[in-house]
């Protein structure tokens, strides 16, 4: 199969009746050049006519009130601080709007922060999301600003300052073949930096070879005890590799709708309003590739839509007893990787191996300290956390 | 339980199932589900200790405990009528808490060691949730017997054709 043939590749066997996820690229710009970044970068921004378009969109088809995430992102959203401000009001004057059904989001490179951000998120409920890969050494060679510079110091600060005013800042860490066995190290660093809410993500489209995947398990085995440690020192923190595999195993399995909802219950929408499954496959924002729909020309999907993963087709996969347990569903991992929403990699699959196993064990060894995880039947790992902060 | 996704009827039954036991199909706090693959090692498990289901008027208390007393939080429910006084509960300031925290504590997060089995929620003691998970365990490793493996030899012969035809 090649990437041209993707398009009808899964089956849309449970189409949902409202969506639950937007993200909304207010700009495709960004500060930053990072080795890894999905997002071609251009000056385009959203204006507040599109903008309201995508809010309608949003709305009408969340009917039910049910729970509404809206991200905003880019480029970096928050070098469009003042449409930000324009798009929420947007968002919140809506006769649909419920605040407590509804979450925003920025995800930020956390070169951009001061207390009048800081302030505007508070009162309005907005979550917000740093990214940071790591220490100095390998925040500044993955992470650079356009002139080449290492934004390592910039993020730092923003760190330390931004958790002065939300404690449980989830910070993402992105590791490729080059940075993944100084993993350890990253989580080191955030959480002597006060970090307690830590997202670990692969670079889905780094060369992953197979002496990688040989050092998975060690890799991972490492976090493994130091979430281990961090419990035993009645200071866990979230580390979401580690938590959300645990989740997974003592709840038998992923839900369905737990599972990648790309085109049915998720949408990204690009600057001018273009429609697509996921934030990962905006790309170059070009109508295109990927694109399922114009929400501003009314052009959407309804049909054409068949793009909702529920499980890999690898015959490898239908049979494997990990299947359940494992992420071969994420339709942009394998889309990235393979050049198919429904096919997984030997990367993929290489890692979700090793992480299973690994959060196996920990449950295990965890048992026999007597550390109960029992929260995490129930899908909300994080409350560990929060626990660990209301004693803070 | 395990559902035949090419199965359209079977997932709709399913699916209504789920979801008629939660507000507006979808969930108020936390995941307020079974796991799908342990259902019966639950049931069999809360038959044999004898388990109680929490009463609802204890789910309302329990939830509101979450914002006096963080440390024995949350609650799950499935009754509309529950749900819009939990609603209004959670409205309440949070000390120090920004929208995550409040995020987190709406989504319930019982601190103590529970099972959810046909929308209700049973409490467990701590020896109770240790057998639990052991039992839960055993029967993962009879599933993560059957492992397969996606070789990288294929998928670079795989890549290689990609990236030639793009």
């Amino acid at each position: 199969m090649t990437i041209k043939e993707n398009k009808s590749s899964t089956s849309s066997f449970f189409i949902p009746k409202q969506i639950t996820k937007c993200i909304l690229f207010v700009t495709q710009e960004c500060n930053l050049r990072c080795q890894y970044c999905y997002i071609e970068k251009k000056d385009a921004k959203m204006t507040l006519e599109v903008a309201q378009k995508v809010v309608d969109f949003m709305f009408q088809k969340n009917p039910n009130d049910g729970q509404l995430e809206i991200g905003f992102f880019g480029g970096e959203p928050l070098l469009e601080f003042e449409q930000i401000k324009q798009i929420v009001k947007l968002i919140k004057n809506h006769p649909l709007y419920n605040s407590s059904k509804v979450i925003m989001s920025i995800t930020s490179n956390g070169t951009i922060f001061n207390k009048e951000i800081a302030d505007f998120m508070l009162s309005n409920d907005i979550v917000f999301c740093i990214s940071c890969d790591g220490p100095q050494e390998i925040q500044n060679t993955t992470r650079k600003y356009k002139n080449g510079q290492g934004s390592a110091m910039a993020v730092e600060k923003t760190i330390q300052e931004a958790l002065q005013y939300f404690p449980l800042l989830p910070v993402n860490a992105v590791y490729s073949d080059k940075t993944l066995k100084y993993l350890p190290q990253t989580v080191d660093y955030l959480v002597n930096l006060g970090v307690k809410n830590i997202y670990l993500n692969p670079d889905i489209s780094a060369k992953w070879k197979q002496e990688h995947a040989e050092q998975f398990s060690e890799v991972y085995g490492v976090l493994a005890e130091k979430y281990i440690q961090f419990y035993l020192q009645g200071k866990p923190k979230f580390i979401s590799l580690i938590d959300g595999k645990i989740s997974i195993i003592l709840r038998g399995g992923y839900e369905l709708f737990e599972r990648c909802r790309m085109g049915s219950g998720e949408f990204a929408f690009g600057t001018t309003g273009n429609v697509y499954p996921c934030e990962r496959l905006v790309g170059f924002d070009d109508g295109k590739t990927n694109c399922i729909g114009n929400v501003v020309e009314g052009t959407i999907m309804p049909s054409s839509c068949k793009i909702v993963p529920s499980a890999a087709t690898n015959v490898e996969c239908t049979q494997c007893g990990f299947s359940e347990y494992c992420m071969n569903w994420c339709g942009c991992t394998n889309y990235h990787s393979t050049g198919s929403y429904d096919k997984v990699s030997a990367f993929m699959c290489a890692h979700e191996r090793a992480i299973i196993n690994v959060a196996y064990q920990t449950v295990q060894k965890m048992n026999e300290y007597g550390i109960n995880l029992s929260h995490h039947v129930q899908g909300t790992p994080l409350v560990n956390v929060a626990t660990d902060f209301s004693k803070s | 339980m395990s559902i035949n996704i090419n199965d359209l009827e079977a997932l709709t039954d399913y699916l209504n199932y789920k979801f008629a036991k939660i507000a507006n199909g979808r969930p108020v706090g936390g995941i307020p589900k079974d796991p799908i693959i342990s259902e019966k090692t639950v049931k069999e498990f809360i038959l044999k200790k004898n388990l109680v289901a929490i009463p609802l008027d204890k789910k309302i208390q329990y939830f509101q405990g979450a914002f006096d007393a963080p440390a024995d939080t949350g609650a799950i429910v499935n009754n509309t009528d529950v749900r819009s006084k939990l609603l209004t509960v959670a409205e309440k300031p949070v000390a120090a808490a920004d929208s995550l925290t409040k995020q987190i504590l709406i989504c319930g997060g019982i601190k103590y060691p529970h099972l959810h089995c046909e929308g209700e929620i049973y409490k467990l003691t701590n020896d109770q949730w240790n057998q639990f998970a052991i039992i839960a365990l055993e029967e993962l490793r009879n599933k993560f017997a059957k492992v397969n493996t996606i070789s990288f030899d294929n998928f670079v012969k795989f890549a290689e054709v990609v990236e030639e035809e793009v």
